[in-house]
């Protein structure tokens, strides 16, 4: 449920959705959601100040509560690996 | 889900035209309905200009409502939404089972929404005017607290003569608080501090002629 938001919210977001990629890791706490988008489209997903991240981070939250489970969302920075 | 919009103009192109400047949308995206054409009448007498009616076509898959659906069923969230035109922006009424969650803290999280689906929209392009959402009349009762908020304070800095610093409050918030007491003769705001942790600060301000009799409280 968590990765099919991350998974909507960024390829909607991106000017390359087939690039877009949500990495699901069960952790014991909280689930982990790693999301890798392409390079040139990072600033979209982070948006100014970082705000659009925030964002994204807020609406996971919010969708936690309601789940009862927690989930955080890293950005990973492609070609970094 | 039908979205319209009902103009006048002089002629039914110039009428179309404001509509779909208001709506902000191209002409291929929407339906037009003459709904009177313009009569001259005589030296003006009896003159009735265009009226149409502009209808957003359904097959638009990126509407607002549209996509803050796709949204809330991810975030496993029943929610109806309604949708209305306010002097050409988009206002869009939530009504759920959860309306604290969509709300969050000071409204966070109605604005976390907002923006993402902002950006959205402005990716897609279909609707190039900025999207409001609200749930359960949060905003308005913001608004209305904030303006109380305002007043109040105003009158302590009046009476006291001396600086009052407010909580820490999002900008559309400290937005609020500088507009209702901008007409405010007696008082000046700005704002101190960084990120979220910026401030209104409410000071005295000098009158010039000394009528400041006149500055009845917003």
């Amino acid at each position: 449920m968590f990765k099919d938001l991350i998974e909507y919210i960024a390829t909607s977001l991106v000017d390359q959705p087939d690039q877009v990629k949500v990495h699901e890791v069960a952790g014991e706490k909280a689930t982990i959601l790693e999301l890798s988008v392409a390079e040139e489209d990072l600033g979209k997903i982070i948006g100014k100040h970082g705000r659009t991240l925030k964002s994204i981070r807020n609406i996971l939250y919010a969708a936690g509560i309601q789940a009862n489970k927690r989930a955080v969302l890293e950005l990973i920075e492609s070609g970094k690996d | 889900m039908q979205q319209y919009i009902e103009m006048e103009g002089e002629t039914t192109e110039e009428a179309l035209n404001l509509a779909l400047e208001e709506l902000g949308v191209d002409r291929d995206l929407v339906n037009v309905k003459v709904l009177r054409e313009p009569t001259k009448g005589i030296l003006k007498l009896g003159a009735k200009p265009a009226q149409v009616r502009v209808t957003l076509k359904e097959d638009i898959s990126a509407t607002p409502e549209a996509v803050l659906d796709e949204i809330f069923s991810r975030m496993g969230i029943e929610a109806r939404i309604e949708s209305q035109i306010i002097d050409g922006s988009i206002h869009l009424a939530i009504r759920s089972d959860r309306p604290g969650l969509l709300i969050g803290r000071h409204g966070q999280t109605l604005d976390a929404i907002e923006h993402v689906l902002n950006c959205i929209l402005s990716k897609s392009s279909l609707v190039k005017r900025k999207v409001y959402i609200d749930a359960e009349g949060y905003r308005e009762r913001r608004e209305q607290m904030l303006v109380d908020l305002a007043s109040i304070t105003a009158k302590k800095v009046r009476d006291t003569e001396e600086e009052v610093v407010l909580d820490p409050m999002p900008p559309r918030d400290r937005r609020v608080v500088h507009l209702a007491l901008q007409p405010d003769k007696s008082v000046h705001t700005y704002s101190r501090g960084e990120g979220l942790m910026r401030y209104i600060v409410v000071t005295p301000r000098e009158v010039p002629n000394g009528d400041s009799e006149e500055n009845a409280a917003v």
